[in-house]
C-alpha cells in the first residue's frame, strides 16, 4: 500500500511539472535525425544547442532529437566530437523538421575520439556512472592476439572487474556476471563469450557504440541488478557500398554494407570465423583429424526509412562455438537474437520505438560410439519480448519517457537422454516458464540553469508459471542440502509464484559552473532470472533459472555521488564517484551443490546478502595527438550467507581492492600511431585449505577455519602495446589498409588467475607419502605478439 | 553430473589455454590438530578396521598422526556391541570372520568413540546393494580409450529413489585409491536429483573401474591381471561426503573453472556438544565380482 501511495505522489509531481510547462507561451517543435555524412549512420548523443537560450538536447539511440521552443528566430548548433559542427538559422513559426548530416573535421591529424558526445558532456550530462566507448576508440586499444575486443575494453573502465583473465563476463560494482544486462540492439545476449571467455561475441565491424550503465540507471532499463551494457549495431552505409575486413591470429572478418535505396534503406552483414582448426589440421594425429574446433558469428542488420515519420530496423545475430572429437563427442554453444524495431513519430514531440525481439542461448553436448551407448544433453533459455517506448519532448525542460516491456521465458534446464546398452534413460528436467512484465515512466527535467533531474519509476512483475512441478523443501542443517517434502503439479500458464517490485530511480545534477558539476543518483533494481554458476569462471554449461517459489528475486539498492570537472577547454575530463550498494537474495550454493541436471536444484541453493562500496576516479584526455585515460577504483565487495564462512561477511571472488588502469594513444604521424595500456590490480581472494586428513586411503583437503576466500593471490599487472600503420592515403583511392602490431603482456608476467592446491593423483600404496603442492595458474603465461591486417573499401 | 561436464571442459581448455602452471611456495598457518575418524565398515565376514588419526598441515607429505588411546565400539539396534580392539598405528579392529558379521540390511548402528575425555558418536543404517551380474571385457580403440582391453561391470540399481553406492576397484588385489577413480553413484547415475532409477549403472560409472593416468586417460588392462569390483552401499550422507571429497581432491584439474573450497561434512559429532567431527561412519553391504584378464 505504501508503495502505491508513493507512486501516486510521484505521478502527481510529474503531472504538475507537465501542467506548469503548458502554462507557457505558444511553442513549436523542431526535430529530426543527425547522421554521419560519409555513411549515413545515425549519430547517438550528438549535441543540439540553441545559442540564444543556452539550452539544448542530445540525439537519442536512434539519432533522433526534438526540442520545443517559443516562436522566434534561433541559431542552432549541431555538434559531435570529431565532426565539423554545423549551425542553422531558423525561424520557428511552425513545427519544423531538420535532418542534419555532419562531416568529419578536417584537422591536420584525425584526432582519436575518446568520447563521442558533446564536448563538455562529462559535466553537463545528467548521467553519472555511465561510460561510453565508441568503436573507433575500442579499435585503437592494444589487443590479445590482435582481436579488437568490446568486452575487454570495458574492463579498462572504473568499477569493472573480473574473476581473472580469460573468465567469461565481467563484474560491475560488486555484481556477479549474471547481473549485467548485455543488450545487442535491445535483445539480451545470455552468454557474451566465445572460447569460454577469451573473446566476446561482438564483431567490432558491426558495432557502432557501447555504453555501460553502472549506476543511476534510468527507469527505462531493467531486469538486472548491476549494469546495462548497451551495444548498438551499425545500420549499414546508406551512401555507398563499403567493405571492411581483417585477418588476425584468431579470426578472419568481413563485413559488407551498402544502401538498398540510397539514403533510405541500407544493410550490413558482418561475419567472423576462427581458423585455428584449419591451421591445426595438418598437425593433428589421425584420430584427431576429424576434430572440430571453431567459433564464428554472423551479424546482420537492415533498416528502411519509410518516411519522415516511420523507420524500421531488422537485426539479427548468430554465434556458435563448436568443439568435436570425431563422432564420439561434441560440444557446441551459442546465442541467437532477432530484433525488429519500428521508430514512429506520433507527433513532432512524441517519438516512439517499438521493439520486438527473440533471444536464445543454448548448448549441446553429446557422447557416444554407437546407438547402443550414447549421451545427448542440451539446455537453453529462450525468450520473446515486446517493448514499446515513448519519448515525449514536452519542452526544452522536460523529456518524458514511458513505456513497458513483456517477456515470455522458456527455460530448458537440461534435456538429457542416455542410452546404455540399448536401454534409453531420460534424465531430462522439466522446462520452466515465466512471464516478466514492466511499466515505467521517467521525466528528465531541467530546473533553472543548474539543476537537472531524472525521476522515474519502474514497476515490475514476475510470474513463474506452469506447466510443471513446484517443490517444497524442508529444513536441514545450515549450509546443507534441503530435502524435498512435497510437490505440486501446475497446468500450463497457471501461476506458481508471482513477485512484484517497485523500482524507484532518481538522478540529480547540479551544475556549479560551465566546467564542473555534482551528480547524485539512487536506484533500486530487481532481477528475476539467475545464472546458476558455482565455479570461479562461469562455464558455457551454466544454466539460467527463473525466480521460483523457492528462489526469490535478487534486489539491489545503490546510491552514488559524483564530482565532475573539465579543464583546459574540455581537453581534460575528470570524474570521481563514490557508491554504496546493498544486495538482497543473492544466489549462493551449498558445499557440494549439484547444479546440473538436478530436479531439486533449489534445495542446493542458499540465499545471501551482499554489499559493495567504492571510489571510482577517471581522468581522460580527449583531444590532441596524445589522448587516453586513467582509471582507478578502490572498492570492496562482500557477501553474507548463512552456512558459508561461519555466517560472517567474506569478500566475493572478484573483489579487487585497487584497480588501476592507464590507457594511452599517441598519433606519431598521420599514418602511424601507437597505443598502450597498463593494468595494476589487487589480487582477488581464493580459499586455501589449511589441513589434510586421511580417509580410506585418500588425502582430503580441509579448511579448519571453515572460511571462504581467506587468502589473496598476488597483485596482477600487465602492459600491452600496439602500433598501427596505415597505408598511404591517396586521393581517389578507396582501398584503405592498416597493419596492427600488438604485444599482449609485454614483459611476460605470469599473473595468477588463482592459486590452487593439488595432490599426487594416482593410486598409492598405504604408508607412501602423498605429495601436495600449491600451483599458480596463469591463463596467459607469456607475452603474446600478434599481427593483423584490416582493410576497408 | 559435475564430473562429466568438467571432464569435457577440461579436454577443450587444455587445447587452448595459453597459460601455464607453476609450483609456488605457500606458508600455511598452523592449527591445532583435530580427530579424524575413518570408519567405513561392512557386512562381510572379514577383518573390520576403523582408523583414528589427526589432521595435519596440508603440505606435510607424511602419514598423518595416529590416535592410539581411544576406545571404539559399534552398537547395533538390538544392543549387540562390537568392540574394536586397538592393534597398532591408529587401527582398531573387529574380526567378523571369527566373531560374526556386523549385521544385515535394515540394521542400524551407532559408533561410539571415547578419546581424551570426550565422547564421539555417529549413527547409520545398513542399506541394500545390488549384485554384480558380470564384468565385461572389451577391446576398444577410441579417442578417450587408447587401444587396449577395458572392463565394465554390469549391475542394476534397485527400483526406488535414494540408493547410493561406492564402487571400488582392485587391481591385482590392491585397492585403487586414485582420487580420479573415486567412483560413486546415486541410483545408477551421477548424483541425486537426476530422477534416474532402476537402471543398469550408466556407462561413465561402468567405465570408471578402469584405472586412469595423470591425463584422466584410461589405462588398458593387461593379460593375467585381475580386476575385482565391489559395490558398497552407502548412506546418502556418505554419498555427499565422498562427492565433496572427490571434487576437492580433483579440483586442481578444473583450472579457471575451479569449484570453491568445500569441507566434507561428517556424520560423527561430539556426543555432548553436537559439534561435528571430521571423517565418516558407514556400514556397507557389499557385492563383488572379479575376473582375470584373458
Amino acid at each position: 500500500m505504501k508503495k502505491l501511495v508513493l507512486m501516486l505522489k510521484i505521478a502527481l509531481f510529474l503531472t504538475l511539472v507537465i501542467q506548469m510547462s503548458y502554462a507557457q507561451n505558444e511553442k513549436y517543435t523542431i526535430n529530426g535525425y543527425i547522421r554521419d555524412a560519409t555513411n549515413g549512420e545515425t549519430l547517438i548523443g550528438a549535441n543540439v544547442f540553441i545559442t540564444s537560450l543556452e539550452t539544448g538536447t542530445v540525439s537519442n539511440e536512434y539519432g533522433f532529437y526534438a526540442i520545443s521552443l517559443p516562436a522566434g528566430n534561433y541559431e542552432i548548433v549541431y555538434s559531435y566530437l570529431g565532426f565539423e559542427s554545423q549551425s542553422r538559422s531558423i525561424t520557428l513559426d511552425q513545427n519544423l523538421s531538420v535532418d542534419i548530416e555532419l562531416g568529419f573535421e578536417s584537422t591536420e591529424l584525425t584526432e582519436i575520439v575518446v568520447s563521442s558526445k558533446a564536448k563538455n558532456s562529462n559535466v553537463s550530462d545528467l548521467e553519472m556512472s555511465v561510460n561510453s566507448l565508441d568503436i573507433q576508440t575500442i579499435q585503437k586499444l592494444p589487443t590479445l592476439l590482435g582481436e579488437v575486443e568490446v568486452l575487454r575494453s570495458i574492463q579498462l573502465l572504473p568499477g569493472v572487474s573480473t574473476v581473472g583473465e580469460g573468465a567469461a563476463g565481467f563484474n560491475v560494482r560488486g555484481g556477479s556476471i549474471d547481473q549485467n544486462l548485455v543488450l545487442l540492439d535491445e535483445a539480451p545476449v545470455y552468454n557474451s563469450s566465445h572460447l569460454f571467455g577469451f573473446f566476446s561475441v561482438f564483431n567490432p565491424d558491426a558495432v557502432k557504440d557501447v555504453k555501460l550503465y553502472k549506476g543511476g540507471i534510468p527507469s527505462r532499463y531493467g531486469g538486472r541488478l548491476s549494469s546495462i551494457l548497451d551495444v548498438r549495431m551499425k545500420e549499414g552505409n546508406s551512401k555507398r557500398l563499403s567493405l571492411n575486413g581483417g585477418i588476425g591470429a584468431i579470426f578472419s572478418r568481413l563485413s559488407v554494407e551498402a544502401p538498398l535505396i540510397k539514403d533510405k534503406a541500407s544493410f550490413i552483414i558482418a561475419g567472423r570465423r576462427s581458423y585455428v582448426d584449419i591451421l591445426a589440421k595438418p598437425f593433428l594425429d589421425e584420430d584427431l583429424n576429424d576434430s572440430v574446433l571453431n567459433f564464428y558469428d554472423l551479424t546482420v542488420k537492415t533498416n528502411y526509412n519509410i518516411n519522415e515519420k516511420n523507420r524500421i530496423f531488422l537485426s539479427g545475430y548468430l554465434g556458435r562455438d563448436n568443439f568435436g572429437f570425431g563422432d564420439q563427442a561434441g560440444f557446441n554453444w551459442g546465442n541467437r537474437t532477432l530484433t525488429f524495431r519500428w521508430n514512429h513519430l506520433f507527433s513532432e514531440k512524441l517519438f516512439s520505438n517499438i521493439t520486438v525481439f527473440a533471444s536464445d542461448y543454448d548448448y549441446d553436448i553429446n557422447f557416444g560410439d554407437d546407438a547402443q551407448n550414447s549421451f545427448d544433453w542440451n539446455a537453453s533459455i529462450l525468450n520473446y519480448s515486446i517493448k514499446p517506448e515513448m519519448s515525449f519532448y514536452l519542452n526544452p525542460n522536460n523529456l518524458i519517457r514511458f513505456g513497458g516491456q513483456g517477456i515470455i521465458y522458456t527455460f530448458e534446464p537440461g534435456n538429457a537422454v542416455g542410452v546404455s546398452e540399448g536401454e534409453v534413460q531420460d534424465l531430462s528436467q522439466d522446462p520452466k516458464y515465466a512471464i516478466e512484465t514492466a511499466v515505467y515512466i521517467e521525466n528528465e527535467m531541467k530546473i533553472g540553469d543548474a539543476i537537472e533531474i531524472n525521476a522515474g519509476l519502474r514497476l515490475t512483475h514476475f510470474n513463474y508459471t506452469g506447466e510443471g512441478e513446484a517443490y517444497t523443501f524442508g529444513q536441514s542443517a545450515q549450509g546443507t542440502r534441503r530435502p524435498v517434502t512435497a510437490s505440486e503439479s501446475f497446468d500450463q500458464w497457471e501461476s506458481i509464484q508471482t513477485y512484484t517490485n517497485l523500482e524507484p530511480r532518481l538522478s540529480l545534477k547540479y551544475q556549479m559552473n560551465e566546467s564542473s558539476s555534482i551528480k547524485a543518483s539512487y536506484m533500486r533494481t530487481a532481477q528475476y532470472i539467475h545464472l546458476i554458476s558455482n565455479t570461479a569462471a562461469s562455464t558455457p554449461v551454466d544454466i539460467w533459472t527463473p525466480s521460483t517459489n523457492n528462489i526469490q528475486p535478487q534486489l539491489a539498492d545503490q546510491v552514488a555521488l559524483g564530482y565532475f570537472k573539465n579543464f583546459n577547454d574540455n581537453a581534460f575530463e575528470f570524474s570521481a564517484e563514490v557508491y554504496y550498494k546493498d544486495f538482497d537474495n543473492l544466489v549462493e550454493y551449498i558445499d557440494g551443490a549439484d547444479i546440473l541436471l538436478n530436479d531439486f536444484i533449489e534445495g542446493d541453493l542458499l540465499e545471501g546478502d551482499g554489499r559493495a562500496y567504492g571510489l571510482e576516479i577517471m581522468l581522460k584526455k580527449n583531444a590532441g595527438r596524445f589522448s587516453g585515460w586513467l582509471s582507478y577504483t578502490l572498492a570492496r565487495t562482500e557477501r553474507l550467507v548463512e552456512g558459508i564462512n561461519n555466517n560472517e561477511w567474506y569478500p566475493s571472488r572478484f573483489d579487487q581492492t585497487h584497480n588501476l588502469s592507464l590507457t594511452g594513444f599517441y598519433e606519431i604521424s598521420k599514418r602511424f600511431s601507437v597505443s598502450g595500456n597498463f593494468a595494476l590490480i589487487s589480487g582477488t581472494p581464493v580459499t586455501f585449505a589449511t589441513s589434510r586428513f586421511e580417509q580410506q586411503g585418500f588425502i582430503v583437503p580441509h579448511n579448519l577455519e571453515d572460511s571462504r576466500n581467506n587468502v589473496r593471490i598476488p597483485t596482477f599487472h600487465r602492459l600491452d602495446l600496439s602500433a598501427t600503420l596505415k597505408g598511404k592515403d591517396k586521393p581517389g583511392k578507396r582501398w584503405k589498409g592498416e597493419w596492427v602490431f600488438s604485444v599482449y603482456n609485454v614483459y611476460s608476467r605470469r599473473n595468477a588467475f588463482s592459486i590452487f592446491f593439488r595432490q599426487d593423483l594416482g593410486a598409492t600404496e598405504p604408508g607412501v607419502p602423498v605429495n601436495t603442492e600449491a600451483i599458480r595458474l596463469s591463463v596467459i603465461g607469456n607475452f603474446i605478439p600478434a599481427i593483423s591486417y584490416n582493410f576497408s573499401f | 553430473m559435475k564430473q562429466f561436464t568438467y571432464l569435457i571442459i577440461l579436454l577443450i581448455s587444455t587445447v587452448f589455454i595459453l597459460g601455464c602452471e607453476d609450483v609456488v611456495e605457500i606458508e600455511l598457518d598452523e592449527f591445532a590438530p583435530e580427530l579424524v575418524v575413518d570408519a567405513w565398515v561392512n557386512d562381510l565376514p572379514e577383518l573390520q578396521v576403523i582408523t583414528l588419526s589427526e589432521t595435519a598441515n596440508y603440505f606435510d607429505p607424511n602419514e598423518t598422526p595416529r590416535v592410539n588411546e581411544a576406545t571404539v565400539v559399534i552398537v547395533r539396534d538390538d544392543n549387540q556391541e562390537f568392540n574394536f580392539q586397538f592393534t597398532e598405528n591408529g587401527r582398531y579392529v573387529y574380526d567378523a570372520s571369527e566373531f560374526g558379521v556386523l549385521g544385515d540390511v535394515g540394521n542400524s548402528f551407532e559408533l561410539q568413540i571415547q578419546f581424551s575425555g570426550q565422547e564421539f558418536c555417529a549413527q547409520t543404517e545398513l542399506n541394500r546393494v545390488p549384485e554384480i551380474e558380470s564384468i565385461e571385457l572389451e577391446f576398444r580403440d577410441e579417442i578417450f580409450f587408447p587401444e587396449g582391453i577395458y572392463a565394465q561391470f554390469i549391475a542394476r540399481d534397485f527400483n526406488g529413489l535414494g540408493d547410493a553406492y561406492w564402487i571400488k576397484t582392485f587391481k591385482n588385489g590392491v585397492f585403487r585409491n586414485n582420487p580420479r577413480e573415486l567412483n560413486i553413484a546415486f541410483d545408477a547415475a551421477f548424483d541425486a536429483g537426476s530422477g534416474v532409477d532402476g537402471l543398469v549403472f550408466i556407462p561413465p560409472v561402468r567405465d570408471l573401474v578402469n584405472p586412469v593416468d595423470e591425463d584422466f586417460t584410461p589405462i588398458p588392462w593387461l593379460p593375467e591381471e585381475t580386476i575385482k569390483v565391489e559395490i558398497h552401499s552407502i548412506s546418502n550422507d556418505a554419498f555427499q561426503f565422498l562427492e565433496i571429497a572427490r571434487d576437492q581432491m580433483q579440483n586442481g584439474d578444473n583450472g579457471i573453472f575451479a569449484l570453491p573450497l568445500a569441507n566434507t561434512r561428517s556424520n560423527i559429532s561430539n556426543c555432548s556438544s553436537g559439534e561435528l567431527s571430521i571423517g565418516f561412519f558407514n556400514v556397507a553391504s557389499v557385492s563383488s565380482a572379479s575376473r582375470v584378464i584373458e
